[in-house]
């Protein structure tokens, strides 16, 4: 049992566009710890959403590994990479991707859905993930009844809701206003302050300035890992 | 399972819009091609039951002119009555039909004064007021007569009973003795008997000024072999004309014939526009199915990233697909089976008078197991491609 939450090594991933072969990532190695903030930052082209693709475990690597709480995930099927993101992932996307014509509660509770968990307790579940990011009060609105912050946060609670080893976001600001922006990020500074593990994915020095840690890529390499530089 | 289920439900309810379309579809399409069908087989057999008003046990016979006519193939009246030896033969008579300037008391109507025979399958209808003339009546020639529910109109039109009044029809005069059922309604009434029935006798004796007929009537024993008889009483003719002439029948299987044609190609239509329908209404349920198909995409993008299984994501949307048969087939058939059972009876029967058995299980079950194939398939093939894509691409899905 590895005591990181994320182990990544020499991982590539190459992709075929037609007769062309593009390399996102060429070789990427870094771990992150449990209840470590990372941004993973780089211009467009760098890598950067392969590499959450990768993290997310959306996408498998061409070589390398990939432990995630010491699991090696590199070469499993499809339904064990399913398996792997209800159980230990949680995703926050730009465009909070909720499902439309849906209350807040039963959007937050459908991983516990596809995890077997009875009806009655995904209810009670996704009322108090709600209320943990303060939307108590807003359990039966429909993603086009909340605000663009709200729906994020019905996303972040989303993404909790199975208590996940690690919390994905890919630009979880990209669609917000600075108001707001700072709102989510605020809850992350929460959580993160909880002991959870984050990594958000940003092309945004202000936003990643929030985090512990930056690391970047550039033309699908890690150029630079290390603390980050606070704007005052 | 269960959960599985009422996810689905949850799922059409929350698509209100979506789902309302994806039913009337349904219902129309299943609606319409029951209501095709049924009204197809109530056309069909209310044609085949009209075809039934045909059978007769009569048929015509007269020289074959089609070569010229000729005065000798007359038939002698005094050779007539050796016909009914001919097995299948009951009752060979000589046939013709004479139109009369009739009145009843002082009501005048034109009717056609035709012999006809004593026994009752000389007629097409039975008798509705009195008697058909007794066998003795024939044998002596006597003064009375049978009239159709057509004579009876022309000459009461106020419903008066007119039997036992006396006709007057040209040189007749004849004791009215009774009147034939009408015929039913719609059924197109095929038959040989007249306005006026009066025994073969009395027609000789008062129309008839020559030895020799040229048309005979032949009522056969059995319309099974009507055919045969129809031979047998032609070559005979043939035979006493030493060979010189032929003869030709007419019968009721000669319009029933061409009724079968007529029909052939009705049920050929019925059935072309009953596919018709049933195309349409499969483009209609596919089209809605297919419009939402972005949407999905990008919710089954969704559901994978967040840990749905293939089969997890697959099953619920094949059961939403599955609820939206059944709840569309079921409101569809009923709406299919009330327009269906409505026209049959509003008019369909009205006009044909005929009630025919309608195969109701038979144009349900097609309607239905086509519109769930089609609702199955075009609901569940967007979602079996989704599924098989990588979330990221399904999330990208524009």
């Amino acid at each position: 049992m590895s005591n990181h939450a994320i182990e990544i090594r020499d991982v590539t991933r190459t992709y075929k566009m037609g007769d062309v072969e593009v390399h996102a990532l060429r070789g990427v190695t870094f771990t992150i710890d449990h209840g470590e903030y990372v941004a993973i930052m780089g211009p467009s082209g760098s890598g950067k959403s392969t590499m959450m693709n990768v993290v997310g475990c959306l996408d498998r690597p061409s070589s390398g590994t990939y432990l995630l709480d010491g699991i090696d995930v590199s070469h499993l099927s499809d339904n064990e990479l399913a398996e792997i993101r209800l159980k230990k992932l949680g995703f926050i996307f730009q465009g909070f991707n909720l499902l439309a014509r849906t209350d807040a509660i039963k959007n937050v509770s459908l991983p516990l859905f596809y995890a077997g968990v009875p009806a009655r307790e995904r209810t009670d579940r996704a009322v108090a993930a709600l209320t943990a990011v303060g939307l108590g009060d807003r359990t039966h609105h429909k993603p086009n009844e909340l605000s663009g912050g709200q729906q994020q946060r019905v996303a972040i609670a989303r993404a909790l809701i199975n208590d996940p080893t690690v919390l994905l976001a890919d630009e979880p600001t990209g669609n917000l206003d600075t108001a707001t922006s700072a709102d989510v990020l605020g809850l992350f500074d929460t959580l993160h302050g909880e002991g959870r593990t984050i990594i958000m994915v940003t092309h945004d020095e202000d936003i990643a300035s929030h985090a512990a840690r930056v690391i970047r890529l550039r033309d699908g390499l890690v150029v630079s890992d290390g603390p980050a530089q606070k704007i005052a | 399972m269960i959960n599985y289920l009422v996810e689905a439900a949850r799922a059409l309810a929350a698509n209100r819009l979506r789902s309302v379309l994806a039913l009337v579809g349904l219902i129309v399409g299943v609606g319409a091609v029951i209501a095709i069908q049924v009204l197809g087989h109530a056309t069909s057999g209310a044609m085949a039951g009209i075809l039934q008003g045909f059978s007769n046990y009569t048929f015509l016979v007269q020289p074959n002119t089609q070569t010229g006519f000729d005065l000798k193939s007359g038939i002698k009246l005094s050779q007539v009555p050796e016909l009914d030896k001919l097995p299948g033969v009951v009752s060979a008579i000589p046939y013709s039909q004479i139109a009369s300037i009739s009145y009843l008391g002082h009501t005048k109507a034109q009717l056609n004064v035709a012999p006809s025979g004593s026994d009752p399958r000389f007629y097409a209808q039975p008798i509705a007021d009195g008697r058909l003339f007794t066998s003795t009546e024939e044998a002596t020639a006597a003064r009375v007569c049978v009239l159709s529910d057509n004579a009876l109109k022309k000459l009461s039109p106020d419903g008066i009973p007119i039997t036992g009044k006396e006709l007057r029809a040209g040189p007749l005069r004849c004791k009215i003795v009774g009147v034939l059922a009408a015929p039913p309604t719609g059924a197109i009434s095929f038959n040989f008997s007249p306005d006026v029935a009066i025994p073969e006798t009395t027609f000789q004796k008062i129309y008839l000024h020559r030895s020799t007929v040229f048309a005979l009537q032949v009522l056969v024993s059995d319309i099974g072999g009507m055919a045969d008889t129809e031979k047998r009483v032609t070559d005979t003719l043939t035979a006493w004309h030493n060979g010189k002439f032929k003869y030709q029948t007419f019968d009721s299987t000669v319009i029933a014939k061409l009724f079968d044609t007529v029909f052939g190609v009705l049920t050929i239509i019925v059935g072309i526009i009953g596919s018709i329908s049933l195309v349409v209404a499969g483009i209609g349920i596919m089209n809605v199915l297919l419009v939402s198909i972005v949407e999905r995409t990008r919710e089954i993008g969704v559901r994978k990233a967040i840990g749905g299984r293939r089969g997890q994501i697959l099953l619920q949307f094949f059961l939403e697909a599955a609820l939206l048969t059944f709840i569309g087939c079921g409101l569809g058939s009923v709406f299919g089976l009330v327009i269906g059972w409505w026209i049959n009876t509003t008019y369909i029967i009205k006009i044909s008078g005929v009630i025919v058995p309608i195969p109701w299980g038979q144009s349900v079950v097609l309607a239905v197991v086509f519109a769930t194939i089609v609702t199955i398939a075009f609901g569940t093939y967007p979602a079996y491609r989704a599924a098989g894509l990588d979330p990221i691409e399904a999330l990208r899905y524009e």
